[in-house]
């Protein structure tokens, strides 16, 4: 039997820069800001296949004609956006196995998705170069041989996420009472084991 | 454990909290906030206070990048290492480049990789620096954004040529660089993208995490302790109640008064923190070698007197 091994990347989106947040809600601590504004949501105007021809313009200026070429073809059919949810930034991105560290590179070297747009602007401005771009940083979270591993971790990170919140504004809201007791052991470890064993555990068992 | 050496920073910068915040959140937990100096030394140097509150999880280092382009320049590179945490050097050309490689007193050697080098990278001159325990630096933030195509294309052909000229990348470490937070990328993206560039993956991990830590840890050994061999660990509390006890048997048998004289005689190669306490203790009894030198001394100096 032949097959199409593919690997799939999941990838979150980060804005590092300081803007204001589409629904601004007070939030209680610093770190718990800062952390909101980095995880913000992604504008709507990202759409699967916006995603998907952006990796693609990317690959044709990083590789040029070889690249995309690796990709199948000057249509790159190889690069598909298989699942894309703005309101976590969270993206799962399929392209053929011998070609993941070019889609992976190219998405380290872009820089810009579409920009929240204000209510009043209207839908005019759908193609994100119309000047309105706002500054992010691509994230490659997990390289996997099956979607459904990605999807898994996608799940495990977003309640990772929701608990570090959690844990946050409740020692906001409680003070000391429960923060000697809980927040100490959540907040820490989080980090620590983001990045651990992520990579090499699925790199070699393909869904076969 | 991943290492982020060469950020910049400077106190009055508005973007430093969120840009330390960037770096914990992308799962950094060491980073080495750096200044750099151009041309001629000030009188005195000392690096920029630390930025007030930083996020828990990271750890904070001082860095100098210190600008090489004349020979003859530096003499104090001795003072310099004992205000910063790591000093970084960056030749621009070939013969400060090879000075810095053979004798120069630093911790790492970090080129500027986004402009056209006039020069080839040698093994030999790199493997001498990589033998002496320097390590050198690869900045991937010029390359990543806003320096324009040609920064870009420079970058990746003079890391093609450092991995080569090191024969797949021994000693070589990965930092940022990255003026804003924008520039700054995640470890594994960092690790893959010097994929591309030619390292392995394990080379690549390793540039980022243990030869950035044996950068830091050498470091600290060169300035805490003798000469990077021996270093105190643990004072011993117990050892202070008994010191009086011991020196009187040492003012009893007259072979212990050596002791004292070893530890003056290491202060002169090396001036070592931890060790100025116990010079001062060193003071009060004098060895036969040393009353010798001063009368010496004396002596010499009253015949100078005469001459002149």
């Amino acid at each position: 039997m032949v097959r199409l091994k593919n690997r799939y990347l999941l990838l979150d989106i980060l804005y590092p820069d300081q803007t204001t947040l589409p629904s601004s809600k007070t939030v209680s601590t610093e770190a718990l800001a800062a952390q909101l504004a980095i995880h913000a949501p992604t504008s709507n105007a990202l759409t699967p296949g916006l995603l998907a021809k952006m990796i693609r313009e990317e690959v044709g200026e990083m590789y040029g004609d070889w690249g995309v070429g690796k990709l199948g073809g000057a249509s790159a059919t190889g690069v598909q956006v298989k699942y894309l949810s703005p309101a976590t930034s969270t993206a799962i991105v399929r392209c053929p196995r011998a070609s993941f560290r070019l889609v992976w590179s190219a998405l380290t070297y872009m820089s810009h998705v579409p920009a929240v747009l204000e209510p009043g602007a209207g839908p005019g401005q759908r193609r994100p170069n119309g000047g309105r771009e706002r500054p992010c940083v691509f994230r490659v979270l997990r390289v996997s041989g099956t979607m459904r591993k990605a999807e898994e971790e996608a799940i495990r990170r977003a309640r990772r996420e929701i608990v570090r919140v959690r844990g946050a504004e409740e020692k906001g809201v409680l003070g000391d009472l429960i923060s000697g007791a809980e927040s100490g052991k959540l907040a820490a470890p989080v980090m620590t084991s983001v990045m651990d064993g992520s990579d090499d555990d699925d790199m070699l068992d393909d869904d076969d | 454990m991943f290492y982020d050496l060469n950020v910049p920073y400077s106190p009055d910068d508005p973007e430093a909290p969120h840009t330390l915040n960037f770096l914990a959140e992308l799962g950094y937990t060491t980073v080495a906030l750096s200044q750099t100096l151009t041309g001629k030394l000030p009188s005195s140097v000392s690096p920029p206070p630390l930025p007030p509150n930083p996020p828990k999880t990271l750890q904070l280092l001082t860095r100098l990048n210190l600008t090489l382009s004349d020979p003859a320049q530096n003499q104090r590179l001795n003072n310099l290492t004992q205000a910063y945490d790591i000093v970084a050097l960056r030749p621009t050309n070939e013969k400060t480049l090879l000075n810095a490689c053979t004798n120069l007193e630093c911790d790492v050697i970090s080129l500027d990789l986004s402009v056209r080098l006039p020069f080839h990278f040698k093994f030999k001159m790199l493997s001498a620096a990589i033998s002496r325990g320097i390590r050198l630096e690869i900045c991937y933030g010029p390359g990543v954004t806003g320096s324009g195509l040609d920064a870009r294309r420079n970058l990746i052909g003079n890391a093609m040529s450092l991995i080569r000229a090191t024969r797949g990348g021994r000693g070589i470490i990965v930092s940022s660089e990255a003026r804003r937070a924008l520039s700054l990328r995640a470890p594994w993206d960092v690790i893959n993208l010097t994929c591309v560039w030619g390292l392995s993956q394990e080379r690549g991990k390793e540039a980022i995490c243990e030869e950035a830590r044996k950068v830091t840890a050498l470091a600290r050994l060169k300035r805490t302790s003798w000469r990077g061999i021996v270093d105190i660990v643990h004072g011993g509390e117990k050892a202070k109640h008994e010191k009086p006890i011991a020196k009187q048997k040492g003012q009893a048998q007259s072979t212990a008064s050596t002791e004292p004289g070893t530890i003056t005689d290491t202060l002169k190669r090396k001036a070592s923190l931890g060790s100025e306490s116990v010079a001062e203790e060193a003071e009060k009894p004098l060895s036969k070698r040393e009353m010798k030198r001063r009368a010496k001394k004396a002596r010499l100096g009253s015949q100078g007197e005469d001459a002149s």
